[in-house]
């Protein structure tokens, strides 16, 4: 039976910056992240009020919700929730703190690096920052700046998106 | 044809010389020139043999329609094959051999086959190879036919390839006058336009020429029209083929400069399209029309104006209708002598060896080295048809005209069927209205075929004649999907460009149907080959389909963990360096006699939660979960409508409105989008929601005889002496939550504990060191597979098959008892699942120390009256009973216990014995419930 090993280098769950032409990927930490689910009136009345993210909408401060779908969105900030049903609100939801690492893509070439993995343009709104790249299912948005993205990727898949953004074509 | 370079016309730059070689021989070309305008600046008349009869041929279109022309071109240590002469830059020092001839498609030994032409009709492959056996013909068929020959040292497997995505408001495709104009009138409309074109130069048909649009020399016309675009903020993007319309108007994009530069793929998402693509010279068929000479009319001004070639010194004009009124004077400016043909006097065939000689029509010969001919404009409608646009047959014309269509998708110009530059530019400039055609604007003389004089060729390409054709329809191949098939024609790289229009025509005649009646073969991307290489952008090698990776992947090749995939994710397969069975066999039995460690993170974790949860999960599960209460877990499965099981698991009741699914590794995904589809289908979905949790948490799994002790020696601030056997339960660990559960994959008592990601490492290493004194040590997963199978339980997709029902493996209560609906309850009562001949499953034993082979057949009777019976679907050496097992899936199983079966594989048998798929702790005592 063949040992695998060899064939992938050691995946290390850490990465230093990477410049590239005209971008630079580095990872970041934001604090807590939860996965919150419910009629929007339900989860607008129990998270208060926190600007929701659409694309391609820039988000700005430290708590905001990440708008995922029409009955789900991705809380992220420095809050704190309990986890499971919550009753009296109509709504679920679950810590995703760990699932989830953000990277930050900033630059002038950051959007025709996001355009090399799906379609994306400024132009074209989209109420659900969800993005299917290949089996990875994305989070994709701006983030205090025009031209600086982040992306959240799921932690089983984030060595193999970062090989893919900073390998070169 | 005896072609040459005019001195100063073309648009080649005469400063720049390009040396390469054909053949061996030292030639050279100018920059700007492509492979077939040097060759033929050079002299050479023969570029290619044909298919079947190796007949000898010259060039014949501009560019992508040219059917002839390939080449086997090396660049360095790059190899190229099947490269079209017409469209493929010339760089320097590239090595160009013809292709389809030996030694050359100038002196091809092969050329003989001509003669035999009687004996080798079409179709006469299907009537000749029949007996005794194809196959026995196939390779050296296969070896005199195809085309170029890949060079494997060669390869360009390193090239690289980019892919982007863009959106735009309107794609023009075509930057001849009517995309140009069709382009200018969007800008200036405020659209955001981009205007591609396949080829480098801007202009089209007048790309080079010295003709006048509207009044203004052609050149400047085209110069100020790209201005205007630039100032009005429009891209031109050229080397730019549009070859594919793909669902929700996604235009496909191949941008390449030449051989060797990077290939870009650009998926482009589009509100409108232009299609300004022009069209193309139908074929005249007249006898011998397929000699070396005889081209485009098109073609011969593009090589012209473009390149400065002329195509012969006595050029015989055959057109059939009044769409180059200039040419002839064009060609008598550029110093060749020019005879016009009328023909309207009667058909013509053409005359000569290896070469044009002379034309007759009548009594009268011309001699002639180069004749232009064209028998009707073809509208390029390709990316029209892809888009769904209709085509309607235009009678009068002898072409194919665009329809009714797509909304968002125009034909304009000469693709339209306006083929007068005037209404060429009215229709691009009303581009969003369907502008009727001037049927006067074009006339063409009925041409009919005429085979008393030689061989007429339809395909040249694929040697399809008239009389082919006309075969077909004796044969009853009449339907263009049959013709097509039958006699090759519009097949390989040409795919009826410039052959399915005589084809349809003749087929019409022959079947006496009008043409609209025969059809036309549908559209199909990639309208021009793409190189494989272009697709892949990033997505190669370790990027094509990279597995998930653990959080604890360090840890694992730290204890020198072999790695492997499984469902998709990197885990250890065993640890140690000894060899592997030997080491699997060492981690089974320590799991069976200490504590093991194993990594179980992959393990699905999907949340379930509302006051509809428990409800809809009692629906979803084949078992009753009704009565799952707070704290507990049960296993059960999940079957598709038809009463197939699905995937397997347990089933978590965190509390009344808030369940866990843990579900197989590699079908988490899948079981999520499955949950997702039924609770937005038949449920309120305001009442359910699902989070798949999988990534956010690590789980661990303990198991063995001495699992709980460890577990009772380590604080995790709940107590868990009295969880038994499918409990759950929550404590913390490290501060940091933590659940628990008790269930087991080994059959010994086990315990799954998960942890944030970020805490796996953490735990583990906690693990190990309290687990010493227990001598824990960790196993992979397949002495987790060997495990699992000594107790019979099952892996989803490999002990089950996609007909394999819950009562098949063994599971019938719920089927009996269970009241309430459930997914694939129905099914389940059928006569084919009630039936008693179904595979179930079961274990097999036997004798030695070899197991048995997975996928070996389960057989009953001899020789050739063997038939399966089933087969065996997983096999191990399980050391703790020192013997091989199996278990398999076999017709009437159940009741075949304790019955010798004949077990095949690869020619050899041997004897075996069915048991109960249970080999190890029959009464389940390891468990410790």
């Amino acid at each position: 039976m063949r040992n695998d090993s060899p064939r992938w280098h050691t995946y290390e769950s850490s990465w230093p910056t990477y410049n590239g032409d005209g971008f630079s990927l580095s990872e970041i930490h934001l604090g807590k992240q939860y996965i919150v689910s419910g009629l929007q009136k339900n989860m607008s009345s129990y998270m208060g009020d926190l600007p929701t993210i659409s694309w391609p909408d820039i988000a700005m401060g430290s708590n905001y919700l990440l708008n995922l779908r029409r009955d789900r969105v991705l809380f992220v900030g420095e809050k704190s929730f309990p986890e499971g049903w919550q009753h009296d609100h109509h709504i679920a939801i679950s810590d995703v703190s760990d699932a989830y690492h953000v990277f930050k893509l900033a630059g002038d070439a950051a959007l025709q690096q996001l355009k090399q993995l799906i379609n994306l343009d400024i132009d074209q709104a989209s109420a659900s920052l969800v993005r299917m790249v290949g089996q990875h299912e994305l989070i994709i948005y701006r983030h205090q700046e025009e031209d600086t993205f982040l992306i959240h990727v799921l932690r089983p898949q984030a060595e193999a998106l970062w090989q893919y953004l900073t390998t070169k074509s | 044809m005896t072609s040459f370079r005019h001195t100063s016309w073309g648009q080649v730059d005469r400063q720049k010389s390009i040396p390469f070689t054909y053949h061996g021989k030292a030639m050279s070309g100018y920059a700007g020139d492509t492979v077939a305008s040097a060759l033929m600046a050079n002299g050479e008349t023969i570029v290619g043999r044909s298919f079947k009869y190796h007949r000898p041929r010259g060039f014949w279109g501009a560019s992508w329609e040219e059917p002839n022309g390939f080449f086997d071109i090396q660049v360095g240590q790059q190899h190229f094959t099947n490269c079209q002469g017409t469209s493929t830059q010339l760089l320097a020092g590239m090595s160009i051999q013809s292709i389809n001839g030996f030694p050359s498609a100038r002196y091809d030994i092969k050329g003989g086959l001509d003669l035999l032409q009687r004996f080798m009709p079409a179709g006469f492959y299907y009537k000749t190879f029949m007996a005794p056996d194809w196959h026995l013909f196939e390779p050296s068929i296969r070896h005199m036919a195809g085309m170029g020959r890949l060079n494997g040292e060669n390869l360009h497997a390193d090239s690289l390839s980019q892919k982007q995505f863009r959106n735009v408001q309107t794609l023009v495709v075509g930057a001849g006058i009517a995309g140009l104009e069709a382009a200018y009138q969007a800008a200036k409309a405020g659209q955001r336009v981009l205007l591609v074109d396949d080829k480098a130069n801007p202009g089209g048909s007048y790309y080079g020429g010295q003709g006048l649009i509207e009044e203004q020399a052609s050149a400047d016309w085209i110069a100020q029209r790209l201005a205007a675009l630039q100032a009005m903020g429009a891209e031109v993007m050229l080397s730019t083929t549009a070859f594919g319309i793909y669902d929700h108007q996604l235009v496909a994009l191949a941008q390449q400069d030449n051989l060797t530069s990077t290939s870009k793929l650009i998926k482009l998402r589009v509100e409108h399209l232009i299609i300004a693509t022009g069209c193309i010279d139908r074929p005249l068929l007249f006898a011998n029309n397929d000699l070396p000479g005889i081209c485009s009319a098109h073609a011969a001004r593009t090589w012209l104006q473009s390149y400065g070639i002329v195509a012969g010194q006595r050029i015989g004009l055959a057109i059939n209708h009044r769409g180059y009124a200039e040419l002839s004077k064009q060609f008598t400016a550029a110093g060749a002598e020019v005879v016009d043909i009328n023909l309207n006097n009667g058909p013509i065939s053409a005359h000569g060896w290896r070469q044009l000689k002379s034309v007759k029509q009548g009594r009268q010969q011309h001699q002639l080295d180069s004749l232009l001919t064209s028998a009707s404009l073809t509208p390029v409608l390709s990316l029209w048809s892809q888009a769904g646009g209709q085509l309607k047959w235009h009678a009068q014309w002898q072409t194919m005209l665009p329809a009714d269509g797509p909304a968002w998708c125009h034909v304009v110009g000469s693709a339209a069927g306006h083929f007068g530059d005037a209404e060429c530019l009215h229709s691009s400039r009303h581009y969003a209205q369907r502008i009727p055609h001037k049927d006067t604007a074009f006339v063409i003389v009925n041409q009919q075929p005429n085979d008393n004089q030689g061989r007429q060729w339809v395909d040249f390409q694929n040697d399809v004649t008239s009389k082919d054709i006309a075969l077909a329809a004796r044969e009853n191949y009449t339907s263009v999907e049959h013709l097509k098939r039958y006699t090759t024609l519009g097949m390989a790289i040409d795919q009826g460009k410039s052959s399915n229009i005589n084809a349809l025509m003749l087929m019409a005649e022959c079947t006496n149907k009008p043409v609209a009646a025969v059809g036309t073969t549908k559209f199909r991307p990639p309208f021009t080959p793409q190189p494989l290489s272009m697709y892949r952008g990033k997505s190669s090698g370790k990027l094509l389909n990279p597995p998930k990776r653990l959080p604890l992947e360090q840890e694992h090749r730290h204890m020198q963990a072999a790695l492997k995939e499984y469902g998709g994710w990197l885990r250890p397969a065993w640890y140690g360096t000894q060899a592997w069975d030997q080491a699997v066999n060492q981690e089974v039995l320590h799991a069976r006699t200490k504590v093991a460690l194993l990594d179980a993170t992959p393990l699905g974790k999907i949340e379930v939660m509302g006051p509809d949860a428990k409800a809809f999960l009692n629906f979803v599960y084949y078992n009753n979960m009704a009565s799952l209460t707070a704290g507990q877990i049960r296993y059960g499965f999940m079957l598709t409508e038809k009463g197939v099981v699905f995937d397997d698991g347990v089933l978590t009741c965190i509390n009344n409105h808030h369940y866990l699914v843990s579900c197989s590794s590699s079908h988490a995904d899948g079981v999520e989008g499955w949950l997702e589809a039924w609770r937005q289908d038949g449920h309120n979905p305001e009442r359910i929601f699902i989070h798949n949790t999988t990534a956010q948490w690590a789980t661990l799994t303990i198991t063995g005889p001495a699992a709980k002790s460890l577990m009772q020696s380590m604080d995790w601030g709940v107590d868990l002496d009295n969880l038994a056997h499918m409990q759950f339960t929550q404590g913390s660990f490290k501060q940091h939550p933590v659940r628990i559960a008790r269930v087991s994959f080994t059959g010994h008592t086990s315990y799954e504990i998960s942890v944030p990601s970020s805490q796996a490492k953490s735990l583990w290493h906690t693990l190990l060191e309290q687990g010493k004194p227990f001598d824990i040590a960790p196993i992979g997963l397949e002495a987790l597979s060997v495990l699992r199978a000594e107790k019979g339980f099952i892996i989803i997709g490999k002990d089950t098959d996609g007909e394999t029902m819950p009562q098949d493996l063994g599971f019938a209560g719920p089927l009996r008892n269970k009241t309430q609906a459930y997914i694939g309850d129905r099914s389940l009562r059928l006569e084919k699942a009630q039936g008693t001949n179904r595979q179930q499953l079961v274990g097999i034993t036997v004798n030695g120390q070899q197991p048995l082979a997975t996928g070996a057949h389960i057989v009953t009777g001899e020789l050739e009256n063997k038939q399966s019976i089933g087969y065996v679907t997983s096999s191990y050496f399980s050391p703790t009973l020192n013997a091989p097992i199996a278990l398999a899936l076999v017709k009437n199983g159940h009741q075949r216990m304790n019955q010798k079966v004949t077990v095949f594989n690869q020619g050899s048998q041997l004897i075996a014995t069915v048991t109960q798929p249970t080999f190890v702790d029959l009464e389940g005592n390891f468990i410790d419930a």
